[in-house]
């Protein structure tokens, strides 16, 4: 879709949406523009004050005579009454009940007419309305009147025919809601003259008795007539005077009663009046599932908070313990026993260099003086050896010596008769000294 | 039938929740979350059962007075359909 209705989509998305919202439809009206082709289709328009609607009663639905009453199922006890088709004319007020339809050639829409009701206001009708405007007067009617149905409701009065359809409709569906309430039935009659009385009566018994949280009052379907006991003067006012909120549920949904228009909370039907009573048990056991669900998740949430602040407090704890403390002190002096090794290490390292190095240096310098000494002994050595005083004896000179070892060094120091000793290369001569030669 | 031991089902559920907030919170010790909680599930089963086990009962206004009342037409509606299984 692009966003550009050809002409048949949006018939047809019109046609879906407008015949699918409105498959049967209760449309009031009064009757206009009326042709009777010979076809035996009606073709008319119900109109208001404000609005016109176009409407075709097909000759296939039109019945020439009806046994019951099409809206409420009454079986006419008369006998059979002439179908309204034949009497059908322009100005009439009438109730009709179809489906809409749309026809999309002409892009118009139609309401298709099932059946036709007479509306028209009869006696009833217009003192229905007298008594209406009436009570309106009064306040009756008055919203800001009305009470909300207690909180609680288990208790409830009903007022109404222990035969026929009501009561079993209500009691049908109240056995699929609420909770263990307590039902008490008022029997009344619900039509006919003896109705109104035996309702009022039974309104303020279950007041007096005062037992009920809610009194409940409802009917069937029906005619206008059918109904009048709900539109009786004194039953609105004793609707109006219970000290009891009342919950009123009578005929069908178009159906309204001065009694139900006067009771605190108005349902369609006496079906309604028990929706409108009780919860479904399903949405009972729904909000009772979500409660305890809230309440697992409740727990859940409260263990894992707990759990949390558990690990906290342990990682705290750990933070704490002397065991934790002496491993942080174990830690930094392992650390600094590695400083102090590796120091340590360095420090011998360089040491040992330097005194390879010292070494080193001592060596060569010892070589070198050495080597200086061993050059200068050589030298001393020879010339020692030139200075050596029995060197000469070798080339011929003699050494004198006394006996004693003395050298001598002048002819005085010997006195004719002395012994000496000559000593030559290869050992020594003694001598005696002989008296000059003169 | 009237329930001695349950609060009602509406009290129970504001009890529900009411232990619901409390466990959130978390500002209870374990031993009183855990005993709220027992409560709490407790007090669901119970309502359960009284959803399980509900029961209207219906009287009428008779001659004599109250007298139990059983729907004439009884356990089936004239227009019965017969898919209703229970």
């Amino acid at each position: 879709m692009n966003g550009i209705y050809q002409v048949r989509e949006l018939t047809a998305s019109i046609k879906s949406h407008l015949e699918g919202a409105f498959p049967f439809v209760w449309v009031q009206g009064q009757i206009s523009n009326l042709s009777r082709p010979a076809s035996g289709h009606l073709y008319f328009s119900l109109k208001d004050e404000e609005a016109a609607l176009t409407a075709v009663w097909f000759r296939a639905s039109q019945q020439n005579a009806e046994a019951f009453d099409p809206l409420t199922g009454e079986v006419y006890e008369e006998g059979p009454r002439v179908s309204l088709a034949g009497k059908l004319e322009n100005g009439m007020e009438v109730i009709c009940a179809g489906r809409i339809s749309v026809y999309a050639p002409r892009g118009s829409y139609q309401l298709v007419v099932e059946l036709v009701q007479e509306s028209g206001k009869g006696r009833l009708q217009i003192e229905f309305e007298r008594l209406q405007a009436e009570l309106a007067s009064k306040g009756y009617f008055d919203p800001l009147r009305k009470r909300p149905l207690p909180q609680k409701r288990g208790k409830v009065a009903v007022i109404t025919s222990p035969h026929g359809a009501a009561i079993h409709d209500f009691l049908r569906i109240c056995s699929q809601r609420g909770l263990n309430g307590e039902i008490r039935i008022y029997p009344v009659p619900v039509q006919g003259e003896d109705a109104p009385p035996l309702i009022v009566e039974a309104l303020r018994a279950a007041s007096a008795e005062g037992w009920a949280d809610v009194i409940v009052l409802i009917r069937g379907g029906g005619s206008l007539e059918d109904l009048w006991a709900f539109n009786s003067r004194d039953v609105a006012e004793a609707v109006f005077s219970s000290p009891i909120p009342v919950l009123a549920g009578i005929g069908h949904e178009v159906d309204f009663t001065l009694a139900d228009m006067t009771a605190d909370l108005r349902a369609a039907t006496p079906t309604h009046a028990a929706q409108l009573l009780w919860p479904e048990r399903k949405e009972l056991v729904q909000r009772l599932d979500e409660a305890e669900l809230s309440v697992m998740a409740g727990m859940q949430s409260m263990l894992e908070r707990k759990e949390a602040m558990l690990q906290y407090r342990l990682r705290s704890l750990q933070l704490l313990s002397p065991v934790h403390k002496l491993e942080t002190v174990a830690l930094r002096v392992e650390h600094h026993m590695h400083r102090v090794q590796r120091c340590m290490e360095w420090w011998l390292a360089a040491a040992e260099e330097r005194l390879t190095k010292l070494a080193q240096r001592l060596r060569q310098g010892m070589a070198a003086r050495l080597s200086q000494w061993d050059t200068r002994l050589c030298a001393g050595e020879n010339l020692l050896r030139g200075l050596n005083p029995e060197l000469p004896l070798q080339r011929g000179y003699a050494m004198v010596k006394t006996v004693d070892g003395r050298l001598l060094r002048s002819v005085l120091q010997a006195e004719a008769g002395d012994r000496l000793v000559v000593q030559l290369a290869d050992g020594t001569l003694p001598v005696i000294v002989e008296p000059p030669a003169r | 039938m009237v329930k001695k031991k349950t609060p009602g089902f509406e009290a129970s559920l504001d009890r529900l929740d009411e232990i619901a907030s409390l466990l959130e919170k978390g500002e209870l010790d374990l031993q009183e979350s855990l005993d709220l909680y027992k409560e709490g599930l407790a007090l669901a089963a119970a309502n359960r059962k009284l959803l399980e086990e509900a029961k209207h009962t219906v009287k009428m206004y008779g001659e004599k007075g109250l007298e139990s009342f059983e729907d004439e037409d009884g356990q089936q509606p004239a227009d019965y359909s017969g898919e209703d299984v229970s």
